[in-house]
């Protein structure tokens, strides 16, 4: 059984009363939603491209260890150092014994969601470290002691006016809630840290196979900064991230920004390779590659789910999903919210109770339909439900009616019975047009909508009424 | 050891199958529609795609112009190192860089080159302006491509509030693919890459709150390309 107190439909519920929250997601993850929709309209072959990014992943993703150790064999040999982590907690300490050996100064971060995956800020913190992030959606978000709620725009939860007084409250200004002028108060104190950084962390988009490379992509300049300035850059990515050839990076640059923020391209996109060559004067003079398994090889060991290891964290099924841009990320408790975070949260990748996520969707499809790389989420989903259900984490009335359906819609006289017993009822629900509330155990169905009023004739006998709908009445 | 030890799980986790063989690396590259090469409408393309991107309502944030001569490039540099009210500048070296700064241009600011550590990483952040050549220049995108080939500074490029590109209409390439496929043609390639290569798309910038665009975030606020024959 779910536990009741903090499951999903628990917690969406609070999203739901929470000031504005709603309407800001509504407003925010649609314009990511319409400006992915006119970047893919204006591309012919956009459909043929994503098929091919696809087969691209799909076969990384089958080959897997195999470009692992060439990735590893290839930046090693430019002087990366490599390292893997089975778990959080490994990867946490060998980001912490690197930045330990270089204290001075703050640690800069990019925008990371391994790195929120890890906990990291927290950890380092509790070593003595000071991580600060240095993306602006990330820098409110550490203020504010929050986590973000979506994986491209991570603050779009919040509104001017409480970034305003966070601010206001926090670095001890006067309150404004001029995006500009908050901008602009983040980037004069960023950039003493950045100049003051001995270690950056990032994240990472792509890692090349043939060249062991890095690929950021990202707007503002502070991944740059972090992967410039900094004696050390520590890159953290999860086991996916590969792809094989550098040829194959221009297909997929032509995808991850469209489906992001419906831009071109990005502000930015670094191919980093390797520390900083013989007198060069600048870039770090250690690279580290961290390489997080974490529960993605318990994914890669079902062959049904393996396609969910190409996703490329574009964040384009947020934007598309109706339950998402209701609810927020918020209440998916999950550093990954959204469809594909229902697809990661039940093998506790971004959440430590994600097995009720997957029940937490409409199965519209919108997701699936803007996949880049095709992963059929919606169908995954299913996959997934069947799972927790076999394994006993479906409610008793949820398995109940559901094995009572299924007998009724596979013997048609049953059927038949159970549409005639509705009849009965129906006289009662025409008189009051529909009931407010359902009784006993299914009160909870009836609790955000009324049950309606039966048709007044089944689908069953329309059907022989009208020669399957070719007669008209 | 942890490398094994993940790397056992995930072969292990790959022994299972789905009956069908694994799929095979695409033998095509990237579909893509087709694009011209011509170098005049490559280059009308990658203005009018810049442009876009330095235009916001009211606000510019840069420019990109085609000059018909190295005379006509050193005309645009004066008038915005005037116009910026530009002082100190600072600079990667090369040949192209040689070409269009004459000696006038360099009396006119205090200028640098940017190859030892003096004027390299934080200690270009208090120069007016950035001054670099470029790889490439991607029509479709309006991006700039750059690399640290040659000892090229990756500070130099963002740092400075306002970053200055030198370029040649023969240095025009349709799209982002062909970008890649540049650095893939590179002597050396793959195991002599550069330590960073970079492509730049308009100026810094953020909409994290409520997404409304603030320009600048973290480095120049105005990007300039001057393209000459």
């Amino acid at each position: 059984m779910r536990p009741e107190a903090d499951d999903f439909r628990t917690r969406t519920a609070d999203s739901l009363t929470k000031d504005g929250l709603k309407q800001r997601c509504q407003t925010n993850a649609w314009l990511g939603h319409t400006k992915r929709a006119h970047a893919a309209a204006q591309m012919p072959e956009w459909q043929q491209l994503c098929a091919w990014a696809r087969d691209v992943k799909r076969h990384t993703v089958e080959h897997l260890a195999d470009y692992l150790e060439e990735f590893t064999r290839n930046a090693e040999r430019v002087g990366t150092q490599v390292h893997y982590a089975s778990t959080a907690a490994e990867a946490v300490q060998q980001v912490a014994e690197i930045a330990k050996q270089h204290r001075e100064g703050p640690i800069t971060k990019g925008k990371s969601m391994v790195s929120e995956e890890l906990h990291l800020n927290g950890h380092l913190e509790a070593a003595g470290l000071l991580p600060l992030e240095t993306d602006l959606g990330e820098y409110i978000v550490q203020l504010a002691g929050d986590r973000p709620s979506h994986i491209i725009t991570p603050v779009m939860h919040m509104d001017r006016q409480q970034i305003g007084r966070l601010f206001a409250d926090k670095l001890g200004l006067d309150y404004t809630d001029d995006p500009q002028a908050l901008t602009a108060v983040a980037r004069e104190r960023l950039r003493e840290a950045f100049l003051a950084a001995a270690v950056g962390v990032t994240g990472a988009n792509f890692l090349i196979a043939d060249t062991g490379s890095i690929v950021l992509a990202e707007n503002e300049g502070n991944i740059r900064l972090c992967t410039t300035l900094p004696r050390v850059h520590i890159a953290l990515a999860g086991l996916e991230k590969l792809l094989p050839r550098l040829a194959d990076l221009g297909g997929f640059l032509r995808l991850l920004p469209r489906c992001g923020t419906g831009q071109k391209m990005t502000g930015y996109v670094s191919l980093l390779t390797g520390p900083r060559r013989a007198g060069e004067v600048e870039g770090p003079e250690e690279v580290h590659v961290i390489l997080l398994d974490n529960g993605r090889s318990a994914l890669l060991a079902d062959p049904h789910k393996r396609q969910i290891l190409t996703c490329i964290r574009c964040g384009a099924c947020l934007n598309a999903c109706p339950v998402y841009r209701t609810v927020g990320g918020h209440a998916y408790d999950s550093v990954y919210p959204g469809p594909i975070g229902k697809l990661l949260g039940p093998h506790s990748i971004g959440t430590d109770h994600g097995t009720d996520l997957p029940f937490g969707s409409s199965l519209c499809g919108a997701c699936t339909e803007v996949c880049p790389v095709k992963i059929d989420i919606a169908h995954l989903l299913l996959y997934l439900r069947q799972e927790a259900v076999k394994s006993g984490h479906g409610d008793f009335l949820w398995n109940a009616g559901f094995s009572a359906w299924s007998t009724a819609t596979q013997y048609a006289p049953l059927y038949r019975a159970g549409a005639a017993l509705a009849k009965l009822g129906r006289a009662a629900l025409d008189r009051t047009g529909g009931l407010e509330a359902l009784p006993g155990p299914l009160a909870g169905w009836s609790r955000t909508r009324a049950f309606p009023p039966f048709a007044k004739r089944s689908f069953d006998q329309w059907w022989k009424d009208t020669q399957g709908g070719q007669e008209v009445e | 050891m942890s490398k094994e030890s993940v790397l056992n799980a995930v072969r292990g986790a790959l022994t299972t199958s789905h009956g069908a063989a694994p799929p095979a690396y695409p033998v095509e590259p990237a579909p893509r529609s087709a694009v011209t090469t011509d170098p005049d409408a490559l280059c009308r393309e990658f203005v009018q795609e810049f442009d876009k991107l330095a235009q916001y309502e009211d606000q510019r944030f840069g420019a990109a112009w085609r000059v018909a001569s190295v005379d006509e490039a050193r005309a645009r540099v004066c008038a915005l190192f005037a116009r910026e009210d530009v002082r100190q500048v600072c600079a990667s070296p090369s040949p192209l860089l040689d070409e269009v700064l004459s000696d006038a241009l360099r009396q006119q600011v205090d200028f640098t080159l940017a190859t030892t550590p003096e004027t390299a990483g934080a200690n270009l952040s208090t120069f007016d302006l950035g001054l670099t050549d470029c790889l490439c220049l991607c029509a479709r995108t309006g991006s700039i491509l750059a690399s640290t080939a040659e000892m090229v500074s990756r500070a130099v490029s963002l740092l400075p509030p306002v970053h200055l590109v030198l370029a040649r209409v023969g240095q025009l390439v349709p799209d982002i693919p062909d970008a890649i496929g540049l650095i893939a043609s590179m002597p050396g390639f793959p195991d002599d890459l550069p330590a960073a290569y970079t492509f730049i798309t308009g100026s810094s910038r953020t909409s994290d709150i409520e997404k409304v665009l603030v320009v600048p975030a973290h480095g120049p606020r105005e990007v300039f390309v001057i393209i000459l024959p």
